[in-house]
């Protein structure tokens, strides 16, 4: 163990001693090619939690595109961009009596 | 002993001194989902089991409920005797309580028969039009009685409908209300016959 004095108080550092360097295996992730990157546009599938038909107007995601998911469960591809914003989303009430083990959100990954 | 205390003689089966308070939970689902136990071990239909294409609703704040069964009964009456016998038809199950939450206007509109919500960034929308008559739900009402024990009892009623007419008040000086809600538990022919109307369930550990 080494020391050292840092304005009165004592940093102390563990000495490592044991070298071996944990193995790691990596697989190989296949990478879309360009082209296929521009057809897709990054698009990710989200799926709606919502109970009802659910339409996010263009204004409200930086994509600005609209999307229109019909009803609870229903799958759409999103452009990567909108993905966090919309993952994000939440009810702003809490649930009540009950079923506040339940998170009010909108969408999940698909 | 028997006839020096009153009490007969033979096997008795007497009630436990386990008494319960409270509403239980109510969730609803649109019947084409297949319930959580169709059936289970012992041959018994019930639960809900949510999925992405049917989603369990919950009624949140709700008061006055009561569950009752409507039967039909006729006597078979001899004038010389009286009645010899009666004839009992169970004609549905009836759920009937006073709504006190009123949204989200997706889990209302069930309970008004109002049509289908949409919402469009942060406005719902819904409207309110011809009832769908084929619109059915099984409605789930789970009532835990021991909280630290978790003994619970359930009724699963298996092919239900929102029924009668619906009144919102809007009273001053008080929260808004849905009062007249009622649903009717009607006979579900996939059912086996004892189980046509409604399952119920009962978990307790220390008691059974």
């Amino acid at each position: 163990m080494t020391a050292k004095n840092n304005g009165g108080l004592k940093e102390v550092k563990p000495k490592i001693t044991d070298k071996t360097t944990p193995r790691v295996t990596r697989k190989a992730i296949p990478r879309p090619s360009a082209a296929t990157i521009r057809i897709l546009g990054y698009r990710i599938e989200l799926r709606s939690l919502w109970p009802g038909r659910l339409i996010i107007s263009g204004h409200t995601v930086p994509s600005g595109k609209r999307y229109e998911f019909p009803s609870y469960g229903f799958v759409l591809p999103v452009e990567a961009e909108d993905v966090d914003g919309l993952l994000s989303r939440r009810r702003g009430t809490r649930p009540c009596c009950g079923a506040s083990a339940v998170e009010q959100k909108y969408f999940e990954l698909a | 002993m028997g006839l020096a205390t009153g009490t007969p003689l033979g096997d008795i089966t007497q009630q436990d001194e386990i008494y319960l308070e409270g509403a239980p939970y109510i969730y609803y689902q649109d019947y084409e989902a297949p319930e959580l136990n169709i059936p289970d071990a012992s041959d018994f239909y019930w639960g809900l089991t949510g999925s992405s294409l049917y989603p369990i609703y919950q009624l949140a704040c709700y008061e006055d409920v009561s569950f009752g069964s409507d039967i039909t009964v006729n006597t078979i009456r001899c004038d010389n005797i009286g009645d010899k016998d009666v004839i009992q038809k169970l004609n549905h199950l009836e759920v009937s309580l006073t709504l006190s939450s009123l949204f989200p206007l997706s889990v209302l509109r069930h309970v008004l028969r109002a049509g289908e919500v949409t919402l469009l960034d942060e406005v719902e929308k819904m409207g309110i039009g011809a009832i769908n008559n084929n619109q059915y739900y099984h409605v789930y009402m789970p009532k835990v009685y021991d909280d630290v024990a978790l003994d619970w009892v359930g009724i699963t009623i298996h092919r239900a409908k929102f029924v009668d007419a619906w009144t919102i008040q809007m009273p001053s000086g008080d929260k808004w209300t849905v009062t007249g809600i009622t649903i009717w538990g009607m006979a579900d022919e996939s059912m086996p016959s004892d189980q046509q109307f409604a399952t119920v369930i009962r978990r307790d550990p220390s008691a059974l």
